[in-house]
């Protein structure tokens, strides 16, 4: 049995080493391509093996650093970070044989380069996943940032490098002069950094401190998609499909939705319900965001941007989820937050096989694609039908926890305000999979290959899939796995 | 043996001082330029060497010993020993890279002494005891480095207009000063650091009047905005060697005894408040004038001389405290600028348009590594000094209820981030122009100081925790008296 | 106000504007000869006050010295400018070098 403590090691380093391989080893491609899956593979091996040892109560605290008195750079096991970890490195595997297969198909200039940045995002995501505390997670988040920027930029035009300004300053600018400040706040007032169950603000601060601090701690972290800073995700729709797929599926937004949960759970813990004005505050605005993002997508053709969009009002309910101090919102934001990363990096990847297979990109080109890609967009529409939240899927559980942690605490207009974002999900992506089902065939001369996409490019769409409708099963021992933060010591 | 050891180590400020003094000596009579580096080598390692060996046993042992005086005209409080052993140091990297600025000219051995003798102010300025003493080491080193930019006229006749720059800035500067301190010392009752921290002061609004002018006149040669009109083209345009030289170890010495000077001004009952917002203004306006002026810049070194304006602005927020952790939180950030500043301006390519940065990773990785690392640290990335040095300021002004000085690093640090940013962005993601793909610039040795610097502001970041104790206790000992 | 203290005043007050004065004409005249004119101006006026207010001789002996240094070194570099551009105007020696520095973007 490997103990924890190097289990961790290698969740942290296996995506290090997958970027250095990427920068060291650019040629041959087979020989690139091959150390990537195998050392995303090592990644989601230890990943599962960690999860286990969490599990069954194992330990382990990882330090790099001591940047200040009383504050370390360190990694810790967590039932949060642990779940992002595991979803996160599974989902990244298929990715990385995805992303693999597509550079080769659409014969990307600089194939290398997007890997490496990929996989730094990918360990800057699970850096965060197992930060220890309020300093680690700051710095994780800055890493993010910096990693997935070049991956806006890639296209290396005008349009790819002012869209990457909008989404570097977005995302600083946040992070800087919001959650920055609220860090060292936080460490002026309690001289304390590290996450804990019973949060960090012992001994009691005021209610207007509180509160201030809530709101400056929620929208630091931008990556969850709250306006106004927000701007960051339609940006990003202009990065080539593999880096849309990690920024919006595997890590970028994932991490905001995890960072959240994170603040909420183990910085503000039962503090959270004194902070109730600037909760409500926050609730309200990701409904409204929620439904004005849901709106927003249905009008853009682009099949990225359309995805943005979705994933803004996904994480919004992220958000939402979080900030209901309940331990069934808390549950509920951990599902959301899995079920909406296996759904949308299914979309992404579907999408860019299809566009892989057939150079189309906007919505509208899409119909009838079903027919000539049956598979691919089988797996779409599943995954479509769980970012709608449409029953029995893993999407429809997490709305649902949502909105009964939402009744519980009083807030019926949030829940309302969640019906109507799925039925306005519906409406952006209902319409475009059922089109593209069951709409007329294009002629056979739309596939760049007489054999359509290969097995590569379609089969992690397909398991991506399969484990979206698998968490309709592990709703339960998700909800067991998480419940140790509630019986963790303080 | 032990006992020259013993004699060595009492006067190790002294040291520090005449060390670089007499390696200027032997380097003007150098026959050639690399016999003139080697002196300043050896010269500038001894002072880095005893000042660094003051600074431990003054600020970093569990027992600090009590400030003392050393000799007639210095003066070692926690301050002055904290900047002395940053410069020493400095200078001593700056010696160490010297043979990469360095040609077969005959006035070379004349530019390494100069360099010499301005290191040799700059040390002086930050043991002197008094402040005339302050104000003649400043002189000193401000003729020595104009004189030493002037020499770079030999490669490019724009050397001279930046050295005219530096001499109308630094004698008006020294004109402003000498009537400043002529004024603190009749309100004092004397001009050495000793009277100023001990006496009340006769006439409060002399007394005034001369710190306000006095702070004027370091940060106006400082290059705190908006009295650093002279500063971008200076660095723009000056000598390799002299820009260095000066944004490192000038702007370090000069913030250093403003630190210093302000020490006692914040303390007096009759002028502390007033000093005290005359600074935070000051410091607001250089954040944001310079913050904006960055943004803006097209040269790489003009683009550090507005950025290290902005940081100065950082610095008098945190002096204008007034308080330890203020204090402490300037002395780190001098220490993350001049770092920064240093690796910038060694590091930058002789064409100082940013356009010559573009793709400059790939032909010149150890300096793109070395430039990244400034720009880091400038921008404040977590895990370097730069990132300490906020916090610290952030930690302090939050405590303090200080939420102006607060916005303003978050502000400065904002800022920092599009102008560092765009340099790691041109360095490694665009390729290199016509005009510039050709010029490889080959690896050069001596350019190692620039990646030790660099390395240092990063890795320091990562365990600062020996920096922290000396800035704390620098503070604690500001005046010479513990609190 | 004895008179003594009236005319330390008024020594102090010419100080002051012969500093001023001496400050305007080194930042803002054109020509590098009146640049160095109103540094010698300035450091005057400074001097002066400070002898006015009975500052240490150290004081006055360095600030002196200060001065004679920087004019010695302003008139050496007048000369070389002289030589190498063929003036000692400031706008016609920042023409020359315009080429060579790219200007700032405007704020």
């Amino acid at each position: 049995m490997i103990a924890a403590h190097i289990l961790l090691m290698i969740c942290l380093g296996a995506p290090l080493a997958q970027a250095f391989a990427a920068a060291a080893a650019p040629r041959p491609p087979g020989l690139r391509d091959t150390l990537q899956i195998a050392l995303s593979l090592t990644h989601f091996i230890a990943a599962c093996l960690l999860f286990g040892a969490t599990r069954g109560g194992a330990e382990a605290r990882l330090v790099l650093a001591r940047p200040l008195p009383h504050v370390e750079l360190a990694f810790a096991l967590e039932p949060l970070g642990v779940l992002m970890a595991l979803v996160a490195s599974g989902l990244g595997m298929l990715h990385a044989f995805h992303s693999a297969a597509y550079l080769r198909a659409v014969a990307e200039p600089a194939p290398a380069r997007m890997q490496a940045f990929m996989a730094l995002a990918s360990f800057a995501a699970s850096a965060l996943a197992f930060s220890a505390n309020l300093f680690t997670f700051f710095v994780a988040i800055q890493a993010l940032t910096l990693a997935t920027f070049p991956l806006v930029a890639h296209a290396g035009d005008d349009e790819a490098r002012r869209a990457a300004r909008v989404y570097l300053a977005t995302l600083l600018t946040a992070s800087i002069g919001l959650l920055l400040p609220a860090i060292v706040w936080t460490y002026a007032i309690t001289e304390r950094l590290e996450f804990s169950a019973l949060g960090v603000f012992t001994p009691p601060v005021d209610a207007v401190t509180l509160n201030a601090l809530l709101v400056l701690f929620v929208l630091g972290v931008a990556a969850v998609g709250l306006p106004p800073v927000h701007r960051w995700l339609p940006s990003s729709a202009l990065a080539p499909f593999p880096a849309v797929a990690s920024i919006q599926g595997v890590a970028v937004a994932n991490a905001g939705g995890i960072g959240v949960l994170k603040i909420t759970t183990y910085v503000f813990g039962p503090r959270l319900a004194e902070a109730q004005i600037a909760a409500q505050g926050l609730m309200a605005l990701a409904g409204a965001a929620m439904c004005a993002a849901a709106l927003i997508a249905l009008s853009k053709q682009d099949i990225r941007e359309r995805l943005a969009y979705s994933m803004m009002a996904q994480s919004a309910a992220v958000a939402m989820a979080a900030l209901i101090a309940l331990p069934t919102g808390t549950f509920a934001a951990a599902l959301q937050v899995v079920a909406q990363a296996c759904a949308a990096t299914t979309l992404a990847m579907a999408a860019a096989t299809a566009h892989a297979a057939t150079g189309r990109d906007r919505a509208a080109d899409f119909a009838g694609l079903g027919r000539l890609m049956p598979w691919t967009f089988a797996a779409f529409a599943l995954a479509a039908a769980s970012l709608i939240g449409m029953p029995p899927f893993s999407g429809a559980w997490a709305r649902l926890w949502l909105i009964t942690a939402a009744a519980d605490a009083g807030y019926l207009w949030a829940g309302g305000l969640v019906a109507l974002a799925a039925v306005l999900s519906f409406a952006h992506w209902g319409p475009l999979a059922s089109n593209a089902l069951v709409g007329p065939a294009p002629p056979p001369e739309a596939l760049k290959r007489p054999d359509g996409a290969s097995i590569l490019l379609v089969a992690p769409v397909i398991v991506a899939a399969a484990a979206t409708a698998a968490l309709l099963f592990l709703a339960d021992p998700i909800a067991t796995f998480l419940s140790a933060i509630w019986r963790a010591p303080a | 043996m032990a006992a020259l050891l013993e004699i060595a180590r009492n006067n190790a400020a002294l040291i520090a001082v005449l060390a670089p003094f007499v390696g200027a000596a032997l380097a003007a009579l150098a026959p050639a330029g690399r016999w003139a580096c080697l002196a300043a080598m050896a010269a500038a390692t001894i002072a880095a060497v005893a000042a660094c060996d003051l600074a431990a046993r003054a600020l970093t042992m569990a027992a600090a010993p009590p400030v003392a005086e050393s000799g007639l005209a210095l003066r070692l409080d926690g301050v002055g020993v904290f900047i002395g052993a940053l410069v020493a140091t400095l200078g001593a990297l700056i010696a160490w890279a010297s043979p990469a600025f360095v040609t077969r000219a005959p006035q070379t051995p004349y530019a390494v002494a100069l360099f010499l003798l301005a290191l040799t102010g700059w040390i002086a300025s930050a043991y002197a005891g008094d402040l005339v003493t302050l104000h003649l080491a400043f002189a000193l080193a401000s003729v020595a480095t104009v004189a030493a930019a002037a020499l770079g006229a030999e490669r490019d006749r724009a050397a001279l207009s930046a050295a005219l720059r530096l001499l109308i800035a630094a004698g008006v500067a020294g004109a402003v000063l000498t009537i400043g301190v002529a004024l603190i010392a009749r309100a004092g009752g004397g001009a050495s650091f000793v009277s100023l921290a001990h006496a009340q002061l006769s006439a409060p609004g002399a007394g005034g009047v001369g710190y306000g002018l006095a702070f004027g006149a370091l940060a106006m040669m400082a290059g705190v905005a908006p009295l650093n009109l002279w500063t971008a083209a200076f660095y723009g345009r000056g000598a390799a060697l002299a820009v260095a030289a000066f944004g490192a170890l000038g702007v370090a010495a000069l913030l250093g005894a403003l630190t210093r000077l302000a020490a006692y001004a914040v303390v007096a009952p009759a002028l502390g408040e007033g000093v005290s917002r005359a600074l935070l203004a000051l410091g607001l306006a250089s954040v944001a004038i310079g913050s904006v002026q960055a943004v803006g810049a097209r040269d790489l070194r003009r683009l550090a001389a507005y950025a290290a304006a902005a940081q100065a602005g950082c610095v008098l927020i945190a002096v204008a405290m007034g308080s330890p952790a203020g204090f402490a939180a300037a002395l780190v950030q001098i220490f993350a600028l001049a770092i920064a500043a240093l690796a910038l301006t060694i590091a930058a390519p002789p064409h100082g348009a940013l356009e010559a940065l573009d793709g400059l990773g790939r032909r010149a990785p150890f300096a793109s590594l070395a430039l990244t690392a400034g720009a880091l640290s400038l921008m404040g990335a977590p895990l370097t000094l730069g990132f300490l040095g906020r916090w610290r300021l952030i930690e302090a002004g939050v405590g303090g209820g200080w939420w102006w000085a607060a916005g303003a690093v978050i502000f400065a640090s904002l800022s920092a981030v599009f102008y560092g940013g765009r340099l790691i962005e041109r360095i490694y993601f665009r390729r290199a122009s016509v005009a510039h793909e050709r010029v490889h610039e080959p690896w050069r040795v001596f350019l190692a100081p620039a990646l030790v610097v660099a390395f240092a502001g990063v890795l320091m970041g990562a365990d600062p925790s020996m920096l922290l104790r000396a800035a704390d206790n620098a503070s604690r000992f500001l005046t010479g008296a513990a609190p | 106000m004895a008179p003594a203290h009236v005319l330390q005043l008024a020594v102090l007050a010419g100080a002051l504007a012969l500093l001023a004065l001496g400050a305007s004409m080194a930042f803002t005249s054109a020509n590098v000869l009146k640049r160095l004119v109103g540094v010698a101006i300035a450091h005057v006026g400074a001097l002066t006050g400070a002898l006015g207010l009975g500052a240490p001789a150290t004081l006055a002996l360095g600030g002196a010295g200060a001065l004679l240094a920087t004019l010695a070194l302003g008139a050496a570099i007048a000369v070389r400018l002289q030589e190498g551009y063929g003036a000692v105007e400031g706008p016609e020696i920042d023409a020359a070098d315009q080429y060579d520095e790219p200007p700032d973007e405007p704020l």
